[in-house]
C-alpha cells in the first residue's frame, strides 16, 4: 500500500479529512437554537434600563458589542461582519409603558446575504423579548393605574411594537439558492483547471517539449504566461456560461433567477482574481508533480477539501463560528466571499480589496513556486 | 564551435557522476557521434551542451554563433511537440517561439519541411502521424531556427529501417549544408554510417574519442570465413585452440577468427582448409565499433 501514496491519499486521507471538515461545518445545522448562530450588534440610542433589559433577553448576549455611533451599525452590516443590526430608538422606555403607542421604536436591520431562516429565527427572538418587556411594563403601569381605567384589550398583541425589516439596497440582497450556488460552484469549477492544465503541463515535461522550449531560451516567465493566458480565457468563458445558466436556465426549472444588476467591473475583478489563483495553484501542482496521476490526485483532492472548507458544499452562513473562521484558510472561500459581495451585497471594486488581494497574493505565491520548480532540473 | 573541459555533473549529492570529467572539442561542420548504452550519460551530456543543465565542475564554452538565440537546437529523444497541432502548426509555433516573423518564418518552415520530406503531411495532426513521420517532425522543428549546431538525441529510436535510412540521409545532407551535428545513439551502425568523429561514453566517462578509423584501428583485424558444412564439435575445439576462432558459425555459416599482426592471411586460410573446412567465401579486415566498445568496457553495447 505504501507504494501507492496517491491511492492511499484518495481512499483514506481524503475521506477522513472530508468527514472531519463536513462534520464540523454541519455541527449545528440540526440543532434548534438557530438564532444562536446569528452574528449581530445593536445601537441603543435610548440608553435606558428598559432597553438594556430588552437586550438581555436576546440570544448570545456575549456577541453584542456596544457601538460608538449609529453609522457603525451600517458599516458593520455593509462589510458583512454582522448579519443583523438591532436599533433601539430614543423614547423606547417611555413608549414601552404607553399602551396607546404604535410607533416602532425597535428596528431590525439585516445584512443582505442572511438566509431567511436566520432572519425569521432572530425576529422571533426579538418579538419574544419585546413581548416580555412590554408585558412587564404594562403590568407595572397597571399597578399604578386605578382599576376602573384598566383595559384588558391593551395587553393584546395589537399593542406590541412593530418590527421593521430593511435591506441594505433595493433589488439586492435576497439570498436565494441560486445566488449561493452559482458563485460557489463557479469558484469550484474554476479551480478544477488543475486537471487539464496539469495533464498538459506534465505531458510537455515528459515529452521533452518543455526541455525543447527551455533550450530555445524561452524564459520561465513566458512559459508561465503561455499557460496562464489560455486558461484565464477558459475561466472567463466558464464564468459567462455559469452566469447564463443561473440567469436563464434555473428559472425555467422553477428556481429563482440570478440577479445580475451588479457592478460588472467588480464582477470581472473577482472572476479574474479567482481565475489567477486557480491557475497559479494548478501550475504549482503541475510543476511539483512528477506524473499526471500525482497531479490529478493531489490537485483534485486539494480542490475538494478547499471546497468543503471554503463554504462551497455547505454555505458558510450555516457553519458554527469556529468553522466560519476556518473557511478563510481556503482560497475558494476568498473567491466565494468576493462573488457574494458583488451579487448579494452590491459591492464595488473598492469594497473587494480583501478577497481580491488575498486571491492575487495566493496566485503570486503559487506562480513563484511553479517558476522556481520549473527552473530546477528534473 | 564547442569546447568542454573536465565537465562533471551529478543529479544528487552523493550519487555517482552522470558526466564524469568529460573533455572534448567539437569542430565546425562535423558529425560527432556520441555512442553509449542506455544510461551511459549521453542525454545528460546533451542537456549540458544545450544549457538545460549547468556543469557542476569544469567549463563549457560555446562559439558566439552557437551561443546566440537559435544558434543551436536540441532535438530530444521524445516526440517534443504538440500532438493536437498539425505538423505545420507545430513548426509555426516553434518558429514564433524563436522570434521568427513573416516571410522569414514561412521560408524557414518550408525549408524544414523540404529537408525532412514532410510535404505530404503538413496539414495532418501530429498525433495522427506514423512513428517515422513523428521522428521527422521532431527533427524538422529543430531545423526551423536554421541552427549552426544540431543536437540529435537518439533521433531514430522506434522507427522502421526505411525511416531510419531516410533520417540518416537527412543528417548527411545537413552536414553538406555546413551544420555541425552531435549525434547521440546506442546504435553503433548509425554512428559508423554518418559519424566523422566518434566518442564512446559509459558510466559518464568518455572512454575514447577520435575518427572512426582511429577507433577501429584499436581493435584486432578479423578474418571471417563462410563454410559450406556444419563444423563438427571436435573440429570446433581444434579451431579455437589452434586458429583463434572467436565465434562459431552463425545462421549463414560465418566463422570469425582473430588475426595476429604477424600472421599472414594466406597462411591462415591454407591451414583452415587443411583442417577440413570447406570455405566458400571470406572477408578480411572486418572491424566494428562493437568490438571497440567490448574491448573498452568488456561488455556488449546493448547489455
Amino acid at each position: 500500500m505504501t507504494r501507492d501514496i496517491h491511492g492511499l491519499l484518495v481512499l483514506f486521507a481524503m475521506p477522513a479529512a472530508f468527514i472531519l471538515i463536513m462534520s464540523m461545518a454541519l455541527r449545528d445545522t440540526f440543532k434548534l437554537n438557530v438564532a444562536e448562530k446569528v452574528r449581530w450588534q445593536y445601537w441603543d440610542e435610548d440608553r435606558s434600563e428598559a432597553s438594556s433589559a430588552l437586550l438581555k433577553h436576546l440570544p448570545a448576549p456575549e456577541r453584542k458589542v456596544v457601538l460608538r455611533e449609529r453609522g457603525d451599525l451600517d458599516g458593520e452590516l455593509a462589510s458583512g461582519h454582522i448579519q443583523m443590526g438591532l436599533e433601539v430608538e430614543k423614547g423606547y422606555a417611555k413608549a414601552l409603558a404607553d399602551a396607546d403607542n404604535h410607533h416602532a421604536f425597535v428596528t431590525i436591520w439585516t445584512e443582505p446575504g442572511t438566509p431567511p431562516a436566520l432572519i425569521g429565527a432572530f425576529r422571533a427572538e426579538v418579538a419574544r423579548a419585546l413581548s416580555l418587556e412590554r408585558m412587564a411594563a404594562l403590568v407595572n403601569a397597571t399597578a399604578e393605574t386605578p382599576e376602573e381605567n384598566l383595559s384588558v384589550k391593551k395587553l393584546s398583541d395589537e399593542t406590541l411594537f412593530e418590527l421593521k425589516f430593511r435591506r441594505d439596497r433595493a433589488g439586492l440582497g435576497e439570498l436565494t439558492s441560486v445566488q449561493q450556488s452559482v458563485p460557489a460552484w463557479l469558484v469550484f469549477a474554476m479551480f478544477f483547471v488543475v486537471i487539464p492544465l496539469s495533464t498538459i503541463f506534465i505531458a510537455e515535461k515528459q515529452q521533452g517539449t518543455l526541455a525543447r522550449l527551455r533550450s530555445l531560451q524561452v524564459s520561465t516567465a513566458l512559459l508561465l504566461v503561455g499557460k496562464v493566458v489560455p486558461f484565464y480565457l477558459v475561466n472567463m468563458v466558464q464564468t459567462g456560461l455559469m452566469l447564463l445558466v443561473g440567469r436563464y436556465v434555473v428559472p425555467r426549472l422553477g428556481g429563482d433567477a440570478l440577479q445580475l444588476d451588479v457592478d460588472w467591473l467588480a464582477l470581472w475583478a473577482v472572476a479574474s482574481a479567482v481565475s489567477l489563483a486557480a491557475i497559479g495553484f494548478a501550475l504549482a501542482v503541475a510543476a511539483i508533480a512528477k506524473t499526471t496521476e500525482q497531479a490529478t490526485t493531489v490537485g483534485g483532492v486539494a480542490n475538494i477539501l478547499f471546497g468543503a472548507l471554503g463554504g462551497v458544499m455547505v454555505p458558510k452562513l450555516v457553519m458554527p463560528a469556529v468553522m466560519q473562521s476556518a473557511t478563510m484558510l481556503s482560497p475558494m472561500a476568498w473567491g466565494l466571499t468576493g462573488f457574494l459581495d458583488v451579487f448579494v451585497r452590491g459591492a464595488h471594486l473598492g469594497g473587494l480589496l480583501m478577497p481580491v488581494g488575498l486571491l492575487l497574493a495566493f496566485a503570486a505565491l503559487c506562480l513563484a513556486v511553479a517558476g522556481w520548480r520549473i527552473r530546477q532540473p528534473e | 564551435m564547442l569546447h568542454l573541459t573536465d565537465v562533471c555533473f551529478r543529479y544528487r549529492a552523493g550519487a555517482l557522476l552522470a558526466v564524469d570529467h568529460v573533455s572534448l572539442d567539437l569542430k565546425a561542420g562535423e558529425i560527432f557521434g556520441l555512442l553509449g548504452p542506455n544510461g551511459a550519460g549521453k542525454s545528460t551530456l546533451m542537456a549540458l551542451i544545450s544549457g538545460l543543465r549547468r556543469p557542476q565542475q569544469g567549463t563549457l564554452q560555446r562559439a558566439p554563433e552557437v551561443a546566440a538565440r537559435g544558434g543551436f537546437a536540441l532535438v530530444p529523444q521524445e516526440h517534443a511537440f504538440y500532438p493536437m497541432l498539425t505538423c505545420r502548426e507545430n513548426l509555426d509555433f516553434f518558429g514564433g517561439v524563436l522570434g521568427l516573423k513573416g516571410a522569414v518564418r514561412q521560408a524557414r518552415i518550408d525549408a524544414a519541411i523540404a529537408a525532412t520530406g514532410l510535404e505530404q503531411v503538413t496539414g495532418k495532426r501530429a498525433s495522427e502521424c506514423s512513428g517515422g513521420l513523428k521522428r521527422r517532425l521532431n527533427l524538422a522543428i529543430g531545423l526551423v531556427g536554421d541552427p549552426r549546431l544540431l543536437l540529435l538525441d537518439e533521433p531514430t529510436v522506434g522507427v522502421d529501417p526505411q525511416s531510419r535510412a531516410f533520417l540518416l540521409d537527412v543528417v548527411r545532407a545537413l552536414r553538406k549544408q555546413g551544420k555541425t551535428i552531435v549525434y547521440a545513439t546506442h546504435y553503433m551502425e548509425e554512428v559508423q554510417q554518418v559519424g566523422d568523429r566518434v566518442a564512446i561514453i559509459d558510466h559518464g566517462r568518455l572512454l575514447c574519442c577520435g575518427t572512426l578509423n582511429e577507433l577501429l584501428m584499436q581493435t584486432e583485424v578479423r578474418l571471417a570465413v563462410r563454410v559450406a558444412c556444419p563444423v563438427a564439435p571436435e573440429l570446433h575445439a581444434q579451431l579455437v585452440a589452434e586458429c583463434g576462432l572467436e565465434t562459431g558459425a552463425d545462421g549463414e555459416g560465418w566463422l570469425s577468427f582473430a588475426v595476429q599482426p604477424n600472421q599472414a592471411v594466406e597462411e591462415m586460410l591454407r591451414k583452415l582448409r587443411q583442417l577440413g573446412l570447406q570455405i566458400t567465401s571470406f572477408q578480411y579486415g572486418c572491424r566494428h565499433l562493437e568490438d571497440v566498445f567490448l574491448k573498452l568496457t568488456h561488455r556488449s553495447l546493448r547489455d
